[in-house]
């Protein structure tokens, strides 16, 4: 019997997307306001989900003071209240929510848990959320692969 | 395939105390949630149903008589209700978000013929739920 649980986390965040490779035309035109010079900032929600069977004896998956440690200490204490483009995570990469949701995934994936990583979701603005499982596809959009092998007979 | 989701809640009372420990070992597991006089929430629950659509329809699942089904088989016995001591699912294990998702898949799953269900979602919090796809 395998449960998924998400857990779900806050941090705030300043970035700018720019790209020292492109003219400041070229990004103005691809990142629009994102490009503003001084940056701006987000209220990030980050879902981390975990998986794996109950524990008989404690009817939980896993210890979630533990899953929360680890979260806090790996990811929210590097980014809340930091401007992506001057960590060191971002020296080579844009700061863009596509590329964070990677990084957050990466780190959790070295990291100590409590219970199996499945994936992570992290919403930019109420309006947009990116979704990174690694190598494998994020398990709300598993049903996809049962599309993707029909459509291929 | 196509995939509909319906949302309910229902507020219920529980523990978490495991009668094989001592109470140390309880308030260290479960902290404040092994406080015997229980305490409660508000759960929001989704039940995911997956289906081909019907020809005369245009339904997967009438919506009218899912929602009858989940008041039937989840709702009128989970709400309001105290879940360690009426529900008989949780006489012998621990109503935790988990339990309670997969026992809320087996009330169900044989109910919605011709739809499968695909997955039962239960928050406990808005920032913690558990999915089960019956795995």
């Amino acid at each position: 019997m395998k449960v998924y649980l998400t857990r779900r986390y806050l941090f705030s965040a300043s970035h700018r997307l720019h790209n020292p490779a492109l003219s400041d035309a070229a990004n103005c035109e691809t990142y629009g306001k994102c490009n503003h010079p001084y940056g701006h900032g987000h209220n990030y929600f980050l879902e981390v989900t975990v998986s794996g069977p109950i524990a008989p004896d404690t009817g939980m998956l896993c210890d979630l003071a533990a899953l929360d440690s680890a979260v806090s200490r790996e990811v929210l204490s590097r980014f809340d209240h930091q401007n992506l483009n001057q960590l060191q995570d971002f020296s080579s990469i844009i700061p863009t929510t596509e590329n964070l949701a990677i990084q957050i995934q990466q780190i959790l994936s070295r990291t100590s848990l409590p219970a199996h990583l499945e994936g992570i979701r992290i919403e930019e603005t109420s309006n947009n959320s990116f979704e990174y499982a690694g190598h494998q596809l994020p398990r709300s959009l598993s049903h996809m692969q049962g599309v993707e092998h029909d459509g291929s007979r | 395939m196509i995939y509909l989701t319906r949302k309910a809640e229902f507020s219920a009372a529980h523990y978490y105390h495991n009668p094989q420990w001592t109470p140390e070992e309880n308030m260290r597991v479960f902290g404040k949630c092994a406080n015997l006089n229980g305490h409660g929430h508000n759960y929001t629950l989704e039940v995911t149903v997956a289906g081909e659509v019907d020809a005369v329809t245009g339904f997967v699942i009438d919506l009218k008589l899912l929602k009858d089904i989940l008041s039937r088989h989840v709702l009128d016995d989970f709400d309001h209700r105290h879940l360690n001591k009426e529900l008989p699912e949780f006489a012998s294990q621990l109503p935790t978000t988990e339990n309670i998702a997969v026992a809320i898949w087996r009330r169900l799953a044989s109910q919605l013929h011709p739809a499968k269900l695909h997955r039962v979602r239960l928050y406990e919090q808005p920032d913690l739920f558990v999915d089960y796809y019956g795995e």
